[in-house]
This record gives C-alpha cells, structure tokens and sequence, in this order.
C-alpha cells in the first residue's frame, strides 16, 4: 500500500483530501507544522508528496525545492494558483505534476496513480477485494475463485470505479467520466457496450451474474 | 495658420498703421517739407510696421502649427504640454499655462482611475483564488459522500466554476501585463487535456467529442487556452440540438500553407447544434452580447466569447465563428507557427499611461 503525504492548510479540503485518498486504498499522512515541514515530509517518508503552494510561514516552493534536493519521491503540486508562471517555477523546482483547484477528484486520482505508477514501474499496487472478487488494479487483472482474467483497459475503469464505491449506486455520467480521464470519450450508447463486455469478461471466470447490478434510471452497483 | 488668416486678425493695426502714415505724409508736405524726405521716412515706418508683423507671424505661426501636429500625431493627446516648448509671446504663454493645468489635472484623473482598475483587479484575482479552495472542498465532500449527496449538485458546482473562471480571465484580458507564458504544446495533449477537464459539462448535455488527427504542435499559454476551450466546450453543450439526434463536438486540425511565412495550425471545433442566426454572427464576439439563441436557454452574459477573442488577441491568436441556422456552429482558432508571432502581438490599446 501506498503512502501519501499531504501538505495543504485547508482544513475542510484536506480532511476530503485525505477521506478521498484512504478511500482510494492509499495511506495517507498529514501535518500542520509548516515551519518544520520539510522535515516532516522526509520523516514519513512517504511514496508521494501532495503539496499545496499557498500555506502559513512557508511558501509551498521552498517545501518542494528542499524536499527535492534531499529526495526523489514524486511531488505532485495542487493548488490555486493556476498562473502558467508559477506552473513553470515549480516543474523547474523538481515537482512531477501541477494541477490547479478545483479539481475534478477523478483527474487527482488519475494524477496520482500515473504518477505512483511511473515512479515505482508498479508492481504490487492495490488490490480490491469485494464478494470473492478481487482486482489488481495494476495488472489489470482480476481474479475469482482461483481463475484469473485480464481485462481490457476501459473494462479495469469501470470495474475500479464501482469496487471503490461498493454499496453505492454509481450513476452512467460518474462512469462515462471516469473513462473520459483516460481520454476514452465515449458516448452513452458505447458505455451500455463497455459494461455488457465486463459482464461477460468476468463470467468467463464464474463471477455470478448480478455481481454488477443495474438500477434503473440511477446507474450500476456492486454490494458491499 | 494661414497668413491670410493672420493679416485679417490684424487687419485694424494695418489700417491705423496706413492712416498714420497718411496723415504723417499730408501733415509733412502741408508744411514744404522736401517729398524725397517724406518718401524716405514712410518707407521706414512701413518696413517697421512689416517686420514687427512677420516676426510677429511667423513667431504665432512656429508655435501653434506646432501644437496642432502634435495635436495630431500624439496618441494619448493629454500629454501635449509635456512636449510642447513655451512660445515665448504673451498670449501664446497664457495659452501654454493654460494647457498645462488642464494636461495636469487629466494626467491625474486618468492615473487615479489607473489605479482604481489595478486594485479592483488584483483584488478580483485575489478573491478567486481565495473561493476555488471552498469549491475544491465541495468538490472532495460530493465525491467522499457520494450517495448522501444530491448528483444534481455537481453540475451547479460545475456552473459555480465556470463563472469564476469567466472573472478571472475577464480580469486576466483586461490586464496590460503579459502574464502568460507561451510555450510549444502538443494540441493532442492540450484538447484531450481540456476536454478531461471539463468532462462534466459535455457528459451531463450529451453533448460527444470525435476527435481527428491533432498532431501538432502549437505556441500557447495552456492555461488561456484551457479556458478558450472550456468557453467553447460549454457552448456546444448550451446550444446542442434537442431533437433527439445525437449531438457531437468533432474536433479537429490541419496544418495551412506548410514552409511559407503564413505557416499556420488551424483548429477546428464542429458542433451539430442550433447554429446562430446569421445576423448575429458578425456580433458573437462583442462585449455583452447575446443572440437570438441565448434567449430561452438560461441566462447568458454575452461574454465568453468575448473573452476568448480578447485572450487570442493577446497572445496572437485568431478566433473566428462560421455557422448555419439549425444545422451547426464551427469555431476555428488559428495558431501562426512564426515563433514570432506573439512579439509581435498587438496590444497597443491598453498601455499604461504616464504617472502624473
């Protein structure tokens, strides 16, 4: 498992921030002393360094600066500043990816997984585990009952999407988005398609066939 | 000034001036004086009263001619007794104290009204800012609480965000600073980037994107032209067709007049929507604008585009709209491949004026 540190002074956002994170499969870790911060980033030692750039006593730079000279772990920035200047002042300061808020929480995962993913030439990575099924999310694989498929890039999206929200009714427009972040536009028609092949994709290794359920007029489910 | 002009305005000093030297004449020959003599003294008050008026015309003349060229020439004409020399004659140095006062005082105003706009801008770029961490905050608290939340909030977060942008920007096209930084970007990455983005807004209407080949490799501040996008994606879902018949966004690029100096990416973005009545067309990207479409279909502030079109001038793009009633929209933005291009920009309208 992952562990991801998060710098960001907000506290409504990075409470979310780390609820999104944890509910992600990652570990996460935090701290408020912004004066020590550096410090405390190289101590956790984590996989991945979420940095805001606006915060109390020190400028968000300097953190990445000095993390960077002493460390090699992926730094991805997120913040407000959303001038091409700043952007192009923390990518020369040895940070890996840049995105401005508000973001859609889908294109920061992305971030963050491509990023892990890069760093790492992933290995392990998550696995998710729901009813006797569980997904290698990095392998794009998925296993039941001692049989294993591989499944195809879009079927990995939609399956991911509904295993991290288990017991939760997951609407067309939050799936179709979630493929849109890996450039796949597809219309509705095409996504009706997509989940049809997961379904036959995973009983070819005997996944019972209301594994993925339909909820009329509100979108697909897998229980819990 | 014309001498013509000027002997007029001085007509009355001629005429006394010849009165007097006829009087002179008669009083002199009443009284015997020798004709010769006389003669000789008229000459030497004529030439007198010749020379005071050509220095005096030509002296007025240096001077106001002077002050209507430059008049003419200067650009922000406030400035005029900055230049101009004092003429050195009385009615001309009223003139020239009076011009300054008055270029003093508008110097003042318009550097008083200069700041006033600096603030409220800095302000409006402070301020958003300062609210995109509330909305990413609502963004987390929907995604962390998925089902709890009502999925009709999300594209009015969406809204939330699009409008703040639209400050931005507005503030960011107004501004005389180039705070942008232009970079060569693979439009590929750039469309499918802003297309990622701004996902929700097409997906909730609909509305599909079909790309062609757009390997190309462009000069732009991708963040402008994330916005320029965003601006034109959200149109297309605004003005989809509503009959039923898929609507789509086919986005696509072609290189024009490939080696010449005119060298040149075009993009183009094809919807199959309503399209603009084409009386409107030639005014889509005025300030506040809003056509016949616009009416019925929600609230519209006639600004987007305009936005767009001042963020291209800017950085030297072309933006222009083609579109047929009832059958589509096309919008094309035009990349000149001259790295120059952007020097060359022309933003003369908004520069700063002197400090008073």
């Amino acid at each position: 498992m992952y562990t991801i540190f998060v710098v960001e002074d907000d506290q409504p956002v990075r409470d979310e921030l780390l609820t999104l994170l944890s509910h992600n499969g990652f570990e996460v870790k935090t701290s408020d002393d912004y004066a020590n911060m550096v410090e405390a980033v190289l101590a956790a030692a984590p996989d991945l360094l979420i940095l805001d750039l606006t915060l109390p006593e020190v400028d968000g730079q300097v953190i990445c600066r000095e993390v960077r000279r002493q460390s090699t772990l992926p730094i991805l920035i997120v913040t407000s500043r959303d001038n091409s200047l700043d952007e192009l002042i923390c990518m020369n300061q040895g940070a890996d990816g840049y995105i401005t808020k508000p973001y859609n929480p889908p294109i920061l995962l992305a971030h963050v997984t491509s990023l892990l993913r890069r760093t790492y030439s992933d290995t392990g990575g998550p696995v998710l585990m729901c009813g006797g099924v569980s997904l290698e999310v990095a392998r794009g694989q998925v296993s039941y009952g001692g049989k294993t498929v591989d499944l195809t890039k879009n079927e990995l999206r939609i399956l991911h999407l509904l295993m991290v929200r288990k017991g939760e009714i997951v609407s067309r427009q939050d799936i179709q988005n979630e493929l849109w972040q890996s450039d796949e536009f597809v219309d509705d028609n095409t996504l009706t398609v997509n989940i049809n092949r997961l379904r036959t994709t995973l009983s070819t290794v005997g996944v019972r066939e209301g594994f993925v359920q339909t909820r009329r007029g509100q979108g697909y489910l897998i229980e819990e | 000034m014309r001498l013509t002009t000027y002997l007029k305005e001085r007509s009355f000093f001629i005429v006394m001036s010849v009165c007097i030297v006829v009087l002179f004449t008669a009083v002199l020959a009443f009284n015997g004086v020798h004709p010769l003599a006389i003669g000789g003294s008229d000459l030497a008050v004529l030439i007198a009263v010749g020379l005071t008026i050509g220095v005096d015309f030509f002296r007025r003349r240096y001077f106001y001619d002077q002050l209507d060229m430059l008049l003419e020439e200067l650009d922000r004409k406030h400035l005029i007794s900055e230049i101009i020399d004092p003429p050195g004659f009385l009615e001309g140095d009223l003139t020239y104290e009076a011009l300054q006062g008055v270029s003093r005082s508008a110097n003042e105003e318009v550097a008083r009204h200069w700041r006033m706009t600096e603030e409220y801008r800095d302000f409006i770029e402070t301020w958003v800012h300062e609210i995109k961490t509330p909305i990413a905050a609502a963004n987390l608290i929907i995604e962390n609480n998925y089902n709890e939340v009502p999925t009709t909030l999300l594209p009015e977060i969406s809204r939330i965000e699009s409008y703040v942008e639209q400050a931005l920007f507005y503030a960011r096209g107004m501004n005389v600073e180039r705070d942008y930084v232009i970079r060569s970007e693979s439009l590929e990455t750039l469309v499918k980037g802003s297309l990622r983005k701004h996902s929700r807004t097409l997906i909730e209407s609909k509305v599909t994107p079909q790309l062609d080949d757009l390997e190309f490799t462009v000069y732009v501040d991708n963040k402008w032209f994330d916005f320029i996008l965003g601006q034109l994606f959200s149109n297309a879902a605004k003005y989809r067709r509503r009959d039923g018949e898929p609507a789509f966004l086919r986005i696509s690029a072609e290189l024009l007049a490939p080696g010449s100096a005119e060298e040149r990416v075009v993009l183009r973005i094809a919807d199959n929507g309503v399209g603009v009545h084409p009386a409107d067309v030639e005014h889509v990207f005025e300030k506040g604008f809003t056509g016949e479409n616009s009416r019925g279909r929600g609230r519209s502030t006639g600004i987007g585009l305009y936005i767009c079109k001042r963020l291209c001038e800017k950085t030297g793009l072309d933006i222009a709209l083609e579109s047929t009633l009832g059958e589509g929209t096309v919008v094309q933005v035009t990349f000149p491949r001259n790295k120059l291009h952007f020097v060359e920009a022309k933003d003369n309208s908004h520069e700063r004026p002197a400090r008073a």
